[in-house]
């Protein structure tokens, strides 16, 4: 009963808290002094060892079964129940008990400043990743539109392979990078349907070490690439690329950790930039024992993707705002809201003469500006794991920048939005979750050739992680686009299996 | 009687039958151990760290910027994922059996973000790191406490205090 009151009273309190949050403009949490940096310190010290008082009750200070029961023996570095004695110190003996001889023992493992580096030999940095397999099976008619966009044949990919290196490089400073390698621009389908012809490009060269035969080359996508510095726990400033920190899953992104196959449709369809190159401060407050406020802050150059440049062409500074309030009361609730205002720019430059002075000027191809608001929701209980993200875009053209449409006409301004729910729940068995999984989203891609505007989606499937480093998934998905007449694809479902092996190293 | 049963009941019935069973495996599920595990919370002697609240204490072990009463970064110190009193103390602690904690390094390192504590090979081994670090942090069972090591308040509390947070 008690529980149950305070389950609600905590959500009462996690809803109280993001209601009045403004979305734009104003920050939520405004950083203060840490909880952490008081509650370290305390006029009344905790007693030395020896003469702390002995246990109560032998239930309180009960040792799990197996354990050693003196202090001799734990101090052992052969002692029976710890299995990973390092070899270059195997039949080194026990250790006495006396403080000269514990000072004697190597230094090698004691670092004697917060986060150096433990041993000379210790590399700062560390290369880890991850990186999956998919084989997708579509259940279509053979003369399904989508087999324009989607693999005709039952077919295996190799989807992700990225690569971290992440280097702590002092007390407060990381660098980390995250590099994905892939086949592409190898074999790309083009985007645009004008013919009605999808034609695939090639990316071959030939091998100078291989008698000059054709080689297919691909590329890398720079997800980020980023120097941290990390002062307090209310306050880290990251500069460089980073990920848009808004809800879970743009975060999350790596096949391992998220729980399906696919990414959803509203993530992909970035209603949110997922990347940007700026700066960005994050942090955390303890608001007691159960509660934290998180927050973002992030300023940067804007969306890049939509054209793959790394310069700003444009004078207006996009600001990202994210704030999150975590509640522990009942497993772990987190419900946070993200919003996002900047302009997207395309522009070429172009020479010309003021009598015989040469100038140059810019030329507006395509500009608007656009402020995206974005709730989510990621709540894990006992085995129980639940997500959601709903995302809202609105785009205005400026006048310079407003675009030919598909149909002849002018690029209209648009307001999309969509998300999506994931339930699963893990069960002992192999780490084994069944989930599924409900989307609604625009697709920007189609509306803009006017085949379809928006997908509707329910995907089914299991989530087999047998060890942390290991997951399997298999997924099968039924989406149809809704709407009738001006979308081309309308009332055509697409139903598909997937497969996938995934893995961290 | 199945067979009888209306459409709308057996779903509905199914339904409750579904969430019930949920219910009770996610109870079940977080284990309900009869005997309790008390793990003391250690700290370097020559700092001046006296006492953490509980949930400071997590945010450490999820390698989270905690800093000490003089500003400087605390250091959380682990024991081994195979040793017990380190599975006891994730259980206490993050609310995490074994398999969870290590997805949630794997995850953790994915999203980009803090890398797991250092581990101590053993209790040995972490006594002597706190030893030589004042921003340690660092945790044994009672009976491998030595005088080389302070203990550490938790929410006010040593082991021996009824209401002592970190028992599994």
């Amino acid at each position: 009963m008690l529980r149950r009151k305070t389950g609600l009273r905590g959500l009462a309190i996690v809803a109280a808290a993001l209601w009045p949050l403004p979305l734009l403009g104003q920050t939520a949490a405004q950083p203060q002094a840490p909880a952490t940096a008081t509650s370290g310190s305390n006029d009344t010290p905790a007693p030395p060892v020896e003469s702390a008082p002995p246990p109560s009750s032998a239930a309180s200070t009960q040792l799990p079964a197996g354990l050693p029961t003196t202090r001799r023996d734990y101090m052992r570095e052969d002692n029976p129940w710890d299995t990973t004695v390092p070899s270059s110190r195997a039949g080194a003996g026990p250790l006495a008990e006396s403080a000269s001889s514990v000072a004697a023992e190597p230094e090698t493992e004691v670092p004697t400043e917060p986060d150096a580096p433990a041993e000379e030999s210790e590399s700062p940095i560390r290369i880890y990743g991850f990186s999956d397999m998919t084989i997708r099976h579509l259940i279509l008619p053979k003369d399904s539109p989508w087999f324009t966009y989607l693999p005709r044949n039952t077919t295996g990919h190799v989807g992700n392979l990225n690569v971290y290196f992440d280097t702590q490089m002092g007390p407060k400073w990381r660098a980390l990078s995250e590099i994905r390698f892939t086949y592409l621009p190898d074999g790309a389908a083009s985007t645009a349907v004008t013919d009605g012809l999808i034609e695939r490009g090639t990316n071959q060269a030939g091998d100078y070490t291989e008698f000059s035969r054709a080689t297919s080359v691909g590329g890398i996508i720079i997800e980020r690439a980023y120097l941290q510095y990390m002062r307090f726990s209310w306050l880290s400033i990251k500069a460089g690329q980073w990920l848009t920190p808004y809800g879970v899953w743009n975060v999350d992104h790596g096949s391992p950790t998220v729980i399906s196959v696919r990414s959803p449709f509203i993530i992909g369809a970035e209603l949110f930039p997922r990347r940007q190159v700026g700066l960005l401060a994050e942090g955390t407050i303890d608001l007691g024992k159960d509660f934290e406020l998180g927050y973002a802050l992030g300023v940067s150059n804007g969306r890049t993707n939509d054209f793959s440049f790394y310069e700003d062409f444009d004078a207006n500074k996009a600001v990202t705002l994210r704030s999150a309030m975590t509640w522990r009361g009942m497993g772990e609730l987190t419900v946070g809201a993200t919003a996002y205002k900047g302009r997207a720019t395309r522009a070429s430059e172009a020479l010309y003469y003021a009598g015989t002075a040469l100038k140059s000027r810019q030329q507006i191809e395509k500009q608007w500006d656009e402020v995206a608001y974005a709730i989510d929701l990621r709540w894990t209980w006992s085995h129980v794991h639940l997500q959601t993200e709903w995302i809202m875009n609105d785009r205005k053209y400026t006048d310079a920048g407003r675009t030919e449409a598909a149909n002849g006409g002018l690029s209209p301004d648009r307001r999309l939005w969509g998300g999506y729910a994931l339930l699963g729940y893990r069960t002992p068995w192999l780490g084994t979750m069944p989930y599924f999984k409900f989307e609604y989203s625009p697709e920007p891609q189609t509306q803009a050739i006017g085949i379809a505007d928006k997908f509707v989606m329910y995907a089914g499937g299991l989530n087999i992680r047998p060890v942390p480093r290991v997951v399997f998934k298999v997924e099968y998905t039924q989406a149809y686009t809704p709407g009738q007449g001006s979308s081309l694809f309308a009332g055509q479902t697409i139903r598909g299996i997937d497969l996938q092996a995934a893995w961290a190293f | 009687m199945g067979v009888l049963m209306n459409t709308v009941n057996l779903s509905r019935r199914g339904l409750l039958l579904g969430l019930s069973t949920l219910a009770v495996v996610a109870i079940t599920g977080t284990g309900t151990a009869a005997e309790r595990t008390a793990v003391a919370v250690l700290v370097s002697k020559k700092g001046k760290l006296n006492e953490l609240s509980f949930g400071t204490l997590r945010r450490l072990f999820q390698a989270k910027v905690v800093n000490d009463p003089d500003g400087g970064r605390l250091v959380p110190i682990n024991l081994p994922a195979a040793n017990p009193v380190r599975q006891a103390f994730d259980r206490a602690v993050l609310k995490m059996d074994p398999d969870e904690v290590g997805r949630y390094w794997i995850d953790q390192s994915i999203r980009g973000r803090a890398k797991p504590p250092r581990t101590a090979d053993s209790v040995g081994a972490m006594i002597r790191m706190l030893e030589k670090n004042a921003a340690a942090v660092g945790y044994a069972p009672m009976a491998a406490v030595t005088a080389h090591a302070r203990l550490l308040r938790v929410d006010g509390k040593v082991p021996s205090d009824e209401g002592y947070a970190v028992v599994a």
